[in-house]
């Protein structure tokens, strides 16, 4: 008997010992597998920002409510508790709280205060769980630039699309060790935090941006316009200020911005958006973009996608800029060089026209650009040569990406010499046998209005950490395109066509405006050929002209009337007048006024009525 | 040798009583006090010293263990409130932003009966580094006539037609920081432009 209770005694022992020594570790996992909750701690997603530190898109931590019904033994109660904080019936939360699942969301991202009413319940197997909202306080503003998330929270568009890498940081975990009454033990929990992502600064300005958007919308309403697109950038450094892309949403032809395919037009749409007042509780549909009502005129809305990048169009007379630039680089003319003009160029099968009828005229180099004659372009291409003028476009940067790394952007379609026919050199240098996206144009007057230095657009100013500190991005690359020399001589030519040419729509009082119109055809997604009626008016320039800071490009999809300088040049003047005092740039002292009184003293910004007596010298 | 006889081979065979003997009188022992000696208090001592610094740090153990506890919990709350406050921190940076949206400084702007300007007046510069001109002081000669004073036509100092300067092409700022949102306090960057030539 006694052996018999000590070999019992002694398995005991061993068995305790076995227990505590060595299979203390496999016991202790299965012990904490049973009381621990793991839950993801999601990251914050970095912000976006314009150049002024102005919030384009930000998230922010709402709390979800969450149920263990295991663990809650009078879910009638708890459910008649959190109904009237939550908004839910009680007979639905009821439903939830008795079913067979050990968790379950009650209500998403719910307001500040409700949850903290909720928290002060503390009602057995309620919790709080931490959730991300991304929120546009500005609604939406520069949205195909600045993109949308998706449910997920993660990027499916624009910079947030774009820069996912980099705003969406790395979720952390957070091991909760409850009781088997399901209270949570401070003791046990163990945590890795999340890694916040870094926020991005662009070099958008938000107020040019606004105004931008909204003289491209009063456009494109008053010209019954199917989209348009604005872009405007910093001369020096290639910053774009504003970029706005719109869509019509009265016609349903075009697709939004410059591209005339004849893609039907869908509004701009992305996830639920809610105003912050009238968040509902009960919304599942993930995160959500809080935004303001729609500041947009009826008709008009945000263009899908980021248009000035993402759609090619044939540019028409914005293109001789090309032509004239290789022609005065070589030498081939001069501002003054005369050509005689016809009215009409058989070239082929073909034949080519100015925009209006005229007899043969005897016109300068400079009349041509300023009046924008057909005619008179190809005769200077025809000086310049096919290699000359194909090399002209690529050191331009035509027909290749821009460098903005902005999804779906186009590198444009521009003929080669495999591609030349017998009237390239006709379409060709006035731009009606290539396809080019607006940033394109715009780059290639920026360069003119940058002394003839090719400066790449960028769109990122600089990278904001989690803890505020803020880090410039790289400068953007720059090569020179065009002579000193050439560069001033095609500077006055171009202001020639503000002044007294096809642009003077674009002037801007008190400053004075260099560019080019451009009214080009559409060509037919159907056949070979161009669709009746269908035109593309654009104006690109920069100002001040002898002393360029700022430069744009306006373009409008299928205006009635058709011409650039009717309808694309004045909101230019509208865009760049505002982004020219929103800056503090000094005016130009021979500047032309528009429809001015008595102006005393000579040329200046300044009118005083005639007669008045003033303070003399 | 033969077997003893019955009774009287018992009896002989037993053995003899001894001769009573007289015994001293009984007492009680009283044992001696005892004594400590100093060799059995030195055994005891690291027997209680042991037991002490036992029962000792089991003590300290559990008092440390509730202390780290308690700190545990507040560290907990503290943590829980510091994202409640980072929270409505970045609730109210949203909100700032809302209302300073420029759509909404617009329709504000409409409501109060602000209008847009129908013309725009650039008033000229006055470069600081450059005199005005000196006024003529020199007295006016008498006439019979009443002074009339032809309106003054002063051409205005030329406005200053100095190049833009060149501002912000600042080096990037690689340590700068920046308190996140504060929107009302920031100037506006100024696209960089040429250096003046004249």
């Amino acid at each position: 008997m006694r052996l018999l209770l000590a070999a019992v005694f002694t398995v005991m022992v061993l068995r305790l010992v076995q227990v505590q020594e060595f299979g203390n570790q496999h016991y202790a996992t299965l012990s904490r597998a049973q009381l621990t909750q793991s839950v993801t701690v999601p990251p914050v997603r970095g912000g976006i920002y314009d150049r002024n530190g102005e919030v384009l898109a930000e998230t922010v931590t709402r709390q979800t409510v969450v149920a263990d019904p295991q663990i809650i033994t009078k879910p009638a109660a708890v459910a008649a508790a959190l109904s009237p904080l939550l908004g839910i019936p009680s007979a639905t939360l009821r439903a939830q709280l008795t079913g067979p699942s050990g968790f379950v969301y009650l209500a998403h991202r719910v307001p500040d205060a409700v949850a903290s009413a909720v928290a002060k319940l503390n009602l057995n197997g309620i919790n709080l769980v931490p959730e991300s909202q991304r929120v546009v306080p500005v609604g939406r503003l520069a949205q195909p630039v600045v993109g949308t998330v998706g449910w997920d929270g993660n990027g499916t568009s624009g910079m947030e699309y774009q820069l996912q890498s980099l705003l969406a940081g790395k979720p952390g975990t957070t091991d909760i060790l409850r009781s088997p009454d399901g209270v949570a033990l401070p003791s046990g929990n163990r945590s890795t935090p999340a890694t916040p992502g870094t926020g991005v600064e662009l070099t958008l300005d938000e107020s040019v941006q606004y105004v931008a958007e909204q003289a491209l919308a009063a456009e494109i309403g008053a010209a019954h316009a199917t989209g348009g697109t604005a872009v405007v950038m910093d001369v020096k450094t290639g910053d774009i200020l504003a970029m706005a892309n719109l869509t019509s949403t009265a016609t349903s032809t075009g697709a939004g911005g410059t591209a005339g395919t004849g893609a039907t037009t869908s509004p701009a749409t992305g996830p639920a958006t809610l105003t912050a007042k009238t968040a509902t509780p009960q919304n599942t549909s993930g995160p959500t973009l809080v935004a303001r009502s729609d500041t947009l005129p009826a008709g008009v809305s945000e263009a899908p996608s980021n248009s000035a990048v993402t759609q090619v169009y044939e540019p028409g007379s914005v293109f001789k800029l090309v032509t004239f630039s290789a022609a005065l680089a070589d030498g081939v003319i001069t501002p003054n060089t005369t050509l005689s003009v016809p009215g009409a160029l058989p070239m082929g099968k073909y034949t080519f026209h100015d925009a209006e009828q005229h007899g043969t005229e005897s016109l300068t180099a400079t009349q041509i650009i300023s009046q924008s004659s057909n005619i008179g372009t190809i005769e200077v291409a025809q000086r310049l040569g096919e290699t000359r003028l194909l090399g002209q476009i690529a050191n331009l940067g035509f027909g290749h990406l821009t460098g903005l790394g902005i999804p779906g952007e186009s590198q444009g379609l521009v003929p080669g010499p495999a591609q030349w026919t017998g009237t390239s050199i006709g379409s060709t240098p006035i731009g009606q046998d290539d396809a080019v996206t607006a940033q394109q144009v715009l780059d290639a007057y920026n360069a003119v209005a940058n002394g003839g230095t090719f400066v790449a657009p960028r769109l990122v100013r600089a990278t904001v950490g989690p803890s505020g500190a803020v880090a410039a991005a790289p400068a953007a690359p720059t090569h020179r395109v065009i002579d000193p020399a050439t560069n001033a001589a095609l500077t006055t030519m171009l202001e020639s066509v503000v002044a007294n040419g096809t642009g003077t729509s674009a002037a801007v009082d008190g400053y004075t405006v260099a560019g080019k119109t451009g009214t080009a055809q559409i060509p037919s997604p159907d056949h070979l050929g161009y669709i009746p009626g269908a035109y593309i008016g654009t104006f690109a320039g920069f100002a001040p002209a002898q002393h360029p800071v700022l430069s744009a490009i306006v373009v409008l999809d299928h205006p009635t009337p058709i011409y650039g300088g009717a309808v694309a040049a004045p909101v230019f003047s509208t865009i760049m007048a505002y982004a020219l005092h929103h800056f503090g740039i000094p005016t130009t002292a021979a500047a032309t006024t528009a429809a001015s009184p008595t102006a005393v003293g000579g040329a200046g910004s300044v009118t005083v009525p005639a007669g008045a007596v003033t303070e003399g010298p | 040798m033969a077997p003893p006889s019955t009774g009287a081979a018992r009896r002989a065979a037993a053995p003899q009583p001894r001769p009573s003997v007289r015994r001293p009188p009984l007492r009680v022992f009283q044992p001696e006090p005892r004594r400590r000696t100093r060799r059995g208090h030195i055994r005891r001592a690291p027997v209680w010293l042991a037991v002490s610094l036992i029962v000792g740090s089991l003590l300290a153990v559990v008092v440390g263990d509730t202390l780290v506890a308690q700190d545990q919990v507040r560290l907990s709350r503290l943590q829980s409130a510091i994202g409640s406050a980072q929270a409505a921190q970045k609730t109210m940076q949203t909100e700032v932003a809302q209302l300073a949206a420029p759509d909404r400084v617009v329709q504000q702007g409409i409501a109060l009966g602000l209008t847009a300007p129908a013309q725009v007046v650039n008033l000229p510069e006055v470069p600081l580094n450059v005199a005005l001109p000196v006024p003529d002081t020199a007295p006016v000669a008498a006439s019979a006539a009443p002074a009339t004073r032809a309106p003054a036509t002063r051409a205005p100092a030329a406005p200053a037609t100095r190049a833009p300067a060149a501002p912000a092409t600042r080096a990037p700022a690689t340590t700068a920081t920046r308190a996140p949102a504060a929107p009302a306090t920031r100037a506006p960057s100024t696209p960089a432009t040429t250096t003046p030539t004249r």
